[in-house]
């Protein structure tokens, strides 16, 4: 009797672990529109070359004309976040004077804001020009992982700056690089 | 024996009725500048505050200090309730008053029979000012005029730092900057879209946030023409200390830092202007709200602050603990809880 409860609580917890670990390995999907064959994309994807290759050879094979584009051309945020502008806020402040430090963070934490915004808008800027002089009208993204992980992609309108697909995909025991982009190719077509 | 299951209904209903709800603490009100300099509306200066302490106290039962009962306090330490505080002052003077709130502010009237009313409540404990500007009818009965500006402070004060200055419909385009990044910015995202809200590229042409960082709580603090939350820091007070060590490098550095507060502190709102204007034509636009999201480290509590892209005023002001469900995802379930609650009119303060 004993054995039996012992049994059943194991199983239990092991059923509540199982589902609290896999609630953010859920596979979801959206897709506004479809991007079919043909369409002009940039494809960025966080991996090595010799693997970039692959994915980019997948979406020619699909009749995708895809742009050379390289993920470091886009605007790095180290490129904005000048740690120079950060040395004129060191102060030296006494401890009677408790107006000084709370000055010194305000200040300090509307820069970090300040260069936060200034890096999106950049970023908002070359995307648009990615679509004027490169005639770019699709930006993919990937990030590709291992099984137990969670493989992922978005697709970016960049006539309208919206996203208008994306999805999570749980990567299977089974799943080669091949078959996850695949995936990703029939689902952000619609086929 | 039989009694024992009536017992225990009865203890358990006891208990439940005894949790207490959000208590927004005690308010000490101070007095209402007239900024027109006609003299016929001084009597206003006391008239708001009263009304407001009024109606917070029997609508919302909260426990209130009308200007009257907080200048005596004052006068016990051989001060004087001023009418009009700077930010800095106002950590000073709440912790004079004595209460968990303190609320100034001035007003203004308009042409075509409306009033520009401006609140700034500070937090004694957090050291935190929220401040927001009304512009609203002068009614012929005050009464609505003071509600509508009561249930503003209500929601602030009894609903964890809420603000809402109007419902945002489906089909509102929205930036995010966000901590989350890679599979969890896709979990985030999934419930804006899927409520018919279309989200722009401000955040997802990144393989990671670049924001994950512990200074990314500094959004938490917001700046716009209609409304803020801010620390009680003024950069007035930062001393430059000038003597006969003084060399022409010395200067220099005296001036970059002086010029430095100037564009990031007093000037701050403005300098965000420019930038927000020229990120809204980056988006060629498109971008309808700025909406900021910051998540915990366990990402079970979140804070949100909006602003409309448009006149680049506050929008929305919100926290969100962990959700009800252990098995949710809570990224997606704090991000449905956003999503639901954007088209819904601006309310009253929470139930107690």
């Amino acid at each position: 009797m004993l054995k039996t409860k012992a049994l059943l609580f194991t199983t239990c917890a092991l059923a509540l672990a199982v589902s609290l670990a896999c609630a953010g390995k859920k596979a979801v999907r959206y897709g506004k529109q479809k991007i079919g064959p043909g369409s002009a994309v940039v494809v960025v994807v966080d991996c090595p070359t010799n693997i970039q290759n692959v994915v980019l050879a997948k979406f020619m094979e699909k009749d995708y004309r895809v742009k050379a584009f390289n993920a470091s051309d886009l605007y790095a945020m180290r490129d904005v976040y000048d740690i120079r502008d950060f040395k004129k806020i060191a102060q030296e402040s006494s401890l009677n004077d408790q107006g000084s430090p709370f000055n010194i963070q305000k200040a300090h934490d509307n820069l970090y804001k300040l260069t936060i915004y200034n890096y999106e808008m950049q970023k908002a800027e070359t995307l648009g020009e990615m679509k004027e002089r490169y005639n770019v009208r699709y930006l993919i993204l990937f990030e590709l992982n291992d099984w137990e992980r969670v493989s992922w992609g978005r697709a970016i309108d960049l006539a309208s700056y919206e996203l208008v697909w994306l999805e999570n995909y749980p990567t299977r025991y089974s799943d080669t690089i091949e078959s996850i982009i695949d995936h990703f190719i029939t689902s952000l077509s619609g086929m | 024996m039989r009694l024992r299951p009536l017992l225990f209904s009865a203890l358990a209903a006891a208990l439940a009725l005894a949790v207490p709800g959000k208590a927004a603490g005690d308010v000490a009100f101070g007095y209402l500048l007239n900024r027109s300099g006609n003299a016929n509306y001084d009597y206003l200066e006391t008239i708001f505050p009263n009304s407001f302490a009024s109606s917070l106290a029997s609508q919302y039962m909260m426990t209130v200090l009308r200007p009257a009962s907080v200048d005596e306090r004052f006068r016990k330490r051989g001060m004087e309730l001023k009418k009009l505080y700077s930010v800095d002052e106002l950590a000073q003077a709440s912790g004079i008053a004595g209460a968990d709130y303190f609320i100034t502010g001035s007003f203004l009237p308009l042409p075509g029979n409306r009033i520009e009313i401006r609140l700034s409540v500070c937090g004694r404990k957090t050291m935190e000012v929220f401040s927001f500007t009304s512009t609203e009818r002068m009614e012929a009965e005050i009464f609505r005029l003071v509600d509508r500006v009561t249930r503003v402070l209500a929601a602030y004060l009894r609903g964890d730092g809420l603000y809402k200055a109007r419902a945002v419909p489906a089909g509102t385009r929205i930036a995010f900057i966000t901590n989350v990044s890679g599979e969890e910015l896709n979990r985030f995202y999934i419930p804006f879209l899927e409520q018919g809200f279309p989200v722009l590229c401000a955040q997802n042409n990144d393989i990671e946030a670049l924001t994950a960082s512990g200074h990314f709580a500094a959004f938490r603090y917001v700046t716009t023409k209609t409304g803020s939350l801010e620390p009680c820091g003024d950069a007035r007070n930062v001393r430059f200390y000038h003597g006969p060590w003084n060399n022409s490098r010395f200067d220099e550095r005296v001036k970059e830092t002086r010029d430095f507060f100037r564009e990031f502190d007093l000037a701050y709102a403005g300098t965000k202007e420019k930038a927000l204007e020229r990120m809204a034509r980056g988006f060629g636009g498109s971008a309808d709200v700025l909406m900021i999201v910051g998540f915990s480290r366990d990402r079970r509590a979140s804070w949100v602050r909006a602003v409309d892209m448009k006149d680049r005023s506050l929008l929305l002001m919100l926290s969100i603990q962990q959700p009800d469900s252990l098995f949710d995802d809570p990224v997606a379930a704090i991000a449905g809880m956003i999503a639901a609650d954007l088209p819904t009119a601006p309310g009253g303060a929470p139930a107690r």
